[in-house]
């Protein structure tokens, strides 16, 4: 008998080792873009775009503005998760043009409170028309715990 | 730390009482040792349940020094924020444990030992119901995500254990477990690994709490 009470004892004093994750953060995926342009000097630097628009093609879906008439240098732009291709068509009013960019994907989960996210990673990376003179990748890695200064394509007006 | 102390105190007090237990005796008794691991009851009253049952044989194969094999089982289910989570499997270990008593003062086969494990689990483990969030594209969903895993890891242990009965012993044990694999499931990083415990943390402590029965073949 004073085994059993000494074991209940024992067992009682067991360490109660729950963790708890705290989601604070968002669970999407953004692209990162900054906005450059080759200077006369050959050099390249940032570049501010005034009255900016920027949307998703989205299928079957009415457009939505990501940026509406804004001045920017550059744009977070969240990639789709159902496809393997996500388009962007961005404008300042004047001009016009149209980033086509190719992905796969894996689900993955971020932690257990947080729940799924999607890693990205882009494989390739175009523009439609001639607004946008090249497209340069930095990091084709992208998921959802976004580093706060990534920056994953530079796009040359 | 309060609760390990607490451990370290019963069991001394334990091994103090023994003697009064039951007479001296010089007559020594060897043979395979066969434990059964009570701590996974535990599991059944935390939340998540966690079900499991294991089992150990260790034999004196030099002086002070046995070879200990484990084998065990454990599995739970849980749901978080809407994704069902599900881990389950077996899992071995080896190893060894050294006694530090001295063999003169043991007429009865009380251990304080330290010693090694070397722990293996091949499990799989299943998430269901799973939603990528998309405010501007649409949320993305999968019906489940499953993936069969082998987990590696070390653990380094301390126990106690006292014969409180001709060839009958209880015995306790700390165990600290540094997982070599942590990185088995870059998509999903299990909640459970049988035998180790949570997947998301690279150390973690455990415990074992055994009755165990010696199976008297040599007399010396």
């Amino acid at each position: 008998m004073k085994y059993v009470v000494l074991l209940l004892t024992l067992l009682l004093l067991l360490p109660s080792c729950a963790t708890q994750d705290v989601c604070d953060d968002d669970n999407q995926s953004y692209m990162v873009t900054k906005f450059k342009t080759i200077e006369d000097d050959g050099l390249i630097g940032d570049t501010i775009l005034s009255g900016m628009t920027i949307y998703g093609i989205r299928e079957g879906k009415a457009d939505s503005l990501i940026y509406d008439s804004i001045s920017m240098s550059k744009a977070v732009l969240p990639l789709d998760p159902n496809n393997d291709i996500t388009r962007f068509v961005l404008s300042n009013g004047i001009s016009m043009d149209t980033v086509i960019l190719t992905h796969s994907s894996e689900v993955y989960l971020i932690n257990y409170t947080c729940g799924f996210g999607s890693r990205f990673s882009l494989e390739q990376y175009t523009s439609a028309w001639d607004w946008i003179l090249e497209l340069e990748l930095r990091e084709g890695k992208i998921d959802a715990e976004l580093d706060t200064d990534e920056e994953h394509l530079w796009i040359y007006f | 730390m309060r609760s390990i102390s607490g451990y370290i105190f019963s069991g001394l007090l334990l091994l103090c009482l023994l003697p009064s237990v039951y007479g001296q005796d010089t007559l020594r008794t060897y043979g395979p040792r066969i434990g059964i691991n009570l701590a996974p009851f535990v599991g059944f009253f935390t939340d998540p349940q966690v079900l499991g049952a294991e089992a150990s044989l260790d034999f004196e194969l030099f002086p002070n020094l046995y070879p200990v094999f484990e084998l065990g089982y454990s599995s739970m289910a849980d749901s978080i924020d809407e994704v069902s989570y599900h881990s389950g499997g077996g899992y071995a270990r080896l190893g060894i444990d050294y006694n530090f008593l001295d063999l003169k003062d043991r007429s009865q086969h009380h251990a304080i030992t330290a010693g090694f494990r070397y722990g293996s689990s091949i499990f799989s483990h299943r998430a269901e119901n799973i939603t990528v969030e998309s405010d501007y594209w649409g949320d993305y969903f999968i019906d489940s995500y499953e993936n069969t895993l082998n987990g590696h890891w070390i653990e380094l242990v301390g126990g106690i254990t006292a014969e409180v009965a001709k060839n009958f012993f209880i015995g306790w044990s700390v165990r600290y477990k540094i997982l070599l694999n942590p990185d088995m499931d870059p998509q999903m990083v299990p909640l459970l690994i049988p035998g180790y415990g949570d997947g998301s943390l690279n150390r973690v402590f455990g415990f074992s709490y055994s009755v165990l029965y010696k199976i008297p073949i040599i007399k010396k």
